[in-house]
């Protein structure tokens, strides 16, 4: 959720930095407001995960500079701000009868000056948004890749995999959400480059792991003949990147493609990709009993 | 500062986990955990083979990636002492200590914190040894400053043949195994 929320921030704030709002229009109107909804529905999850839900609280009492996760819980807090000042901005060519009750909530004198203050910095906000998504994307790769005591994760490209595959899914979305035929087309073929990337880093990714030490060697045991193998291989490479990939390809050769089928694939794909790695990773260990 | 080390002789130990029992009964660690635990090793292949008991437990690293990962400070170093402890009451059980741990030392307790090997602190600052090496009935865990080049952990280091758990990780490991 973090993934997807990062890459619709990107997405949302390139569309307005690069004025291209009447292009792509649900871009940049309508996927703002699912941010702060699919990173809500993340957060929740994440707090589950927690053992002591009762001091969750204390991720914001201290600053850790050589905790990754200290750092990710500080990210997790500037992203509703700046996505709250994108909605702002666009709420109203993207969801009209919503944001007509949130006036009518808020007051329309304090939307409108809000709103007003928001349209003369977007720029700004843009430029943040992009610098933020970068963050909250890269973060949990980064997260993963910081534990040398997991050597699948001690990778530094995890960190770039988790941005790529966090904007696809953003993607897949604005192509579900779209009614505009060419306008779905263009995130269709956008993000078959976007999957392109990805396998590349994932091929990657497994390559360094094999040219390393015994222990990364051991590590892609799991995924190469392991009990991950086949939800690695089947689940997440071919129906979660390569069968979206091939139907993008096909739709764009003009094959008549049911258009859901590949945003579909992606986002469950990205979704079962974070899953698979977040279990090998866990298992994979220095000390082998 | 006090570097304190666990020195541990494998060619004495028998395996009997009276270390494990001492350090159950004397933190009242919850039933199915356990702070140090034994291994068997067994390596070579018949008839010529090798076996070798090691108690373990939180090795006290001078580079504790533990204390690194955590976000609040729950994880932390004993001022003065390498000793890692965690703060119950700063735990907000996310598990980055776990997940950061290459000897897998760390676990959850059932109130959510985690917890691990102290190197029994409480009975350090009364002077007394860990639980685990005071029952210890074949004497053969040692426990000191190894920055006191007089005290018996250190002596034993120099004179005889040492090995550390996965040395490569980095961590600095402060429990000694004599081979």
């Amino acid at each position: 959720m973090g993934g997807l929320t990062a890459g619709i921030l990107i997405l949302s704030s390139l569309a307005l930095l690069r004025r291209k709002e009447a292009a792509f229009p649900t871009i940049s109107y309508k996927l703002p407001l699912w941010g702060p909804v699919l990173l809500s529905v993340g957060m929740f999850f994440l707090f589950l995960d927690l053992e002591y839900k009762a001091h969750f609280w204390r991720f914001y009492t201290a600053f850790r500079i050589t905790s990754v996760m200290s750092w990710g819980a500080w990210i997790l807090l500037l992203v509703y701000p700046v996505n709250g000042l994108l909605i702002l901005i666009t709420l109203e060519k993207g969801y009209p009868r919503f944001a007509k009750k949130l006036m009518e909530w808020i007051g329309e004198q304090n939307w409108q000056s809000w709103q007003q203050w928001a349209q003369k910095h977007s720029g700004r906000i843009a430029g943040v948004g992009i610098l933020v998504g970068i963050l909250l994307g890269m973060y949990t790769g980064i997260l993963l890749s910081a534990f040398g005591a997991r050597p699948f994760w001690n990778s530094a490209l995890l960190g770039p995999i988790f941005l790529v595959s966090g904007v696809s899914t953003a993607l897949a979305l604005a192509a579900l959400l779209s009614s505009q035929n060419e306008e779905r087309k263009a995130y269709e073929w956008s993000d078959f480059w976007l999957i392109s990337l990805e396998l590349a880093l994932l091929g990657l990714f497994l390559i360094t792991l094999f040219s390393s030490s015994a222990l990364y060697q051991q590590s892609v045991n799991s995924i190469m003949g392991g009990k991950w193998t086949l939800d690695f291989w089947l689940l997440v490479v071919f129906f979660g990147l390569f069968f979206p990939w091939l139907l993008e390809m096909l739709g764009r050769m003009g094959k008549n493609i049911p258009p859901a089928i590949a945003p579909i694939l992606v986002l469950l794909g990205g979704l079962y990709f974070r899953y698979v790695i977040l279990e090998v990773g866990q298992i994979s260990t220095w000390i082998p009993y | 500062m006090k570097r304190y080390g666990m020195v541990i002789d494998t060619l004495k130990c028998i395996g009997c986990g009276d270390c494990v029992v001492a350090c159950k009964t004397e933190n009242k660690v919850p039933e199915g955990l356990c702070r140090d635990w034994i291994v068997e090793e067994v390596k070579g292949e018949y008839p010529h083979l090798q076996m070798e008991y090691r108690s373990e437990r939180c090795n006290h690293c001078l580079h504790p990636l533990c204390v690194y990962a955590c976000p609040t400070g729950a994880s932390h170093i004993k001022k003065g002492t390498n000793i890692t402890l965690v703060h119950p009451e700063l735990c907000t059980g996310c598990k980055a200590c776990i997940a950061a741990c290459p000897y897998d030392a760390r676990f959850v307790m059932p109130q959510g914190y985690v917890s691990k090997c102290t190197f029994c602190d409480h009975r350090l600052e009364k002077g007394q040894l860990p639980a685990c090496v005071s029952v210890c009935p074949t004497h053969c865990m040692y426990f000191g400053d190894l920055n006191d080049p007089l005290s018996e952990v250190s002596q034993l280091l120099k004179r005889r043949k040492w090995k550390v758990l996965a040395p490569e990780a980095g961590t600095k490991p402060q429990v000694y195994y004599l081979t």
